[in-house]
């Protein structure tokens, strides 16, 4: 049976995984103030549940499930509190026209906020972490099937927005 | 070429500049911040949790203690007690005559049931005994005289002109506020309270104040000074939720308001200064602010936040407009989501 893990290494692998922890809680959420929140918020999760650590995961996987699941109650939240102008997804079906590598990174930003949950949340993991598909979806709780799928729709998204012709693959 | 090639060429195009796209830096300050906060959140958790265990030991004890005890009576009920002695003792003495004099009170000292209170209740009775029975009656030419000598003593020497009054910083500090009330002593009390409390001081003393008029000139008074230190603690009352309205109902009214303040502590440090900053600028609006607030956002989008908030809460035209033209500009759009998402969580 699995032994609950030692304190002191819970310290150690916490701090280590901080700043990665920190990124994605910053592109979930778009603002580094409120992802600073969201991650005190991660922080005292994981000092009320790290014994139910049983390292059946890595321990990073463990923590970003917690770091994902604050930021989406958070988001939930913000969703629910106001209402979004809905500009972005007008926009985000059309070839984008860019002049600067600035611009253009801020089209692709928009355009991927423009996904549904799902897809966006894959994006950040995939390409925002660099993140392999197992982990993804381990995250996310979701089967490594619905990962690469969510994979493909968002290069076909994002290749439309830029004008690319998408080809699918086998 | 071959099709898969073609293919792969293209994902790992897109690929790129959405990796690109998403790349964001550490935050090396915010990291650090994380990790003292980790580190004094699991010292908190650990501190408790042995005060929990603690407590529940000597809990524990107590339990055992008194069932000890509860044990040892049982047994000694056999044996007669201390009061059976003594009633016995009693009924073999011979009886007193009872004293007709009136008893006299030596000891004045309150007392409950006919004993003396213990030492727990003359500190609860002192703790309970409100602080103004002690205070001095307000009297202006006293007063004034202290005033007089605050304001020409330096601060080291404050402590000593408090104690040749004879009153306490707490009941100077009030018969000052009292003093400020007469429009010819207005200026001297208030040099005095400065020297006595610091710049710094007159925020916590016109949050504490319940008089709304003693506020009010408190409020101005840090509006009048206009130095980084008043303008921090004229936001610390904005930044509190009854006291908004009050402050930035004063700001409107002065004539020459910190505008150029305000926009510097839009970049401050402390979020809390930075929103507050942002409200009142919001709140101040008028054409010359709306305007530099736009050119700050549309000059750097993504650290103008708290413009983005200050121009949410302007209530003029201009920045009507200047959001409507946000809300159809996609390089935009992002921010202008974010500001209206912090301002709704702001304002319930």
């Amino acid at each position: 049976m699995p032994q609950p893990i030692d304190r002191h290494l819970v310290d150690q692998l916490v701090v280590e995984h901080l700043p990665a922890a920190l990124r994605v809680a910053q592109r979930w959420v778009g603002d580094a103030d409120t992802a600073e929140d969201v991650m005190q918020e991660a922080l005292c999760r994981v000092l009320r549940n790290w014994k139910s650590y049983r390292g059946e995961a890595a321990f990073s996987t463990w923590m970003m499930q917690i770091v994902v699941n604050v930021a989406r109650d958070h988001y939930r939240q913000l969703r629910n509190s106001c209402e979004l102008p809905l500009g972005l997804t007008d926009n985000a079906a059309e070839p984008i026209e860019h002049s600067s590598a600035a611009e253009l990174g801020e089209q692709v930003r928009i355009a991927i906020d423009g996904l549904p949950n799902r897809q966006r949340e894959v994006a950040m993991l995939k390409f925002g972490e660099g993140l392999e598909t197992r982990e993804i979806a381990e995250i996310l709780n979701i089967s490594d099937a619905n990962v690469h799928a969510c994979v493909h729709l968002i290069r076909k998204h994002i290749a439309k927005c830029l004008g690319h012709d998408y080809v699918e693959q086998d | 070429m071959h099709p898969d090639n073609i293919e792969s060429k293209v994902n790992q195009q897109t690929d790129r500049i959405i990796r690109q796209a998403l790349e964001l830096e550490t935050d090396d300050l915010r990291v650090e911040r994380l990790q003292e906060y980790w580190q004094r959140q699991s010292h908190h958790i650990d501190r408790k949790r042995r005060n929990l265990l603690a407590a529940s030991l000597i809990a524990a004890s107590l339990v055992a203690v008194s069932m000890f005890f509860a044990q040892h009576e049982l047994n000694d009920d056999k044996t007669p007690s201390v009061d059976d002695k003594l009633a016995s003792a009693m009924n073999d003495s011979p009886a007193i005559e009872s004293d007709s004099r009136p008893r006299k009170h030596e000891d004045y000292s309150p007392r409950l049931n006919g004993r003396q209170p213990t030492e727990y209740e003359r500190i609860l009775f002192a703790a309970r005994t409100p602080h103004r029975l002690t205070a001095q009656r307000f009297n202006p030419a006293t007063v004034e005289g202290l005033a007089l000598s605050l304001t020409e003593s330096t601060s080291s020497k404050v402590g000593e002109v408090l104690a040749a009054a004879g009153c306490s910083r707490r009941d100077a500090v009030d018969q000052l506020l009292e003093l400020s009330r007469t429009s010819s002593q207005h200026e001297l009390a208030f040099a005095a309270l400065e020297k006595l409390v610091g710049v710094s001081g007159l925020g916590p003393l016109a949050q504490n104040s319940r008089d709304p008029e003693v506020r009010g000139a408190l409020v101005s008074r840090l509006l009048e000074i206009n130095t980084e230190v008043s303008i921090r603690e004229f936001l610390s009352l904005v930044s509190d939720k009854l006291l908004r309205e009050e402050a930035l109902a004063l700001i409107e009214q002065d004539t020459n308001p910190p505008i150029g303040q305000l926009f510097a502590l839009l970049d401050d440090q402390e979020k809390k200064v930075r929103l507050a900053a942002a409200v009142t600028l919001g709140y101040l609006n008028g054409p010359d602010v709306t305007r530099q607030l736009i050119a700050r956002v549309n000059e750097q989008p993504s650290k103008s936040t708290e413009a983005w908030l200050a121009l949410l809460a302007c209530r003029g035209e201009m920045a009507d407009e200047f959001l409507a033209y946000a809300g159809r500009r996609p390089h935009l759009l992002g921010y202008y989501n974010n500001a209206r998402v912090l301002w709704a969580q702001m304002t319930p």
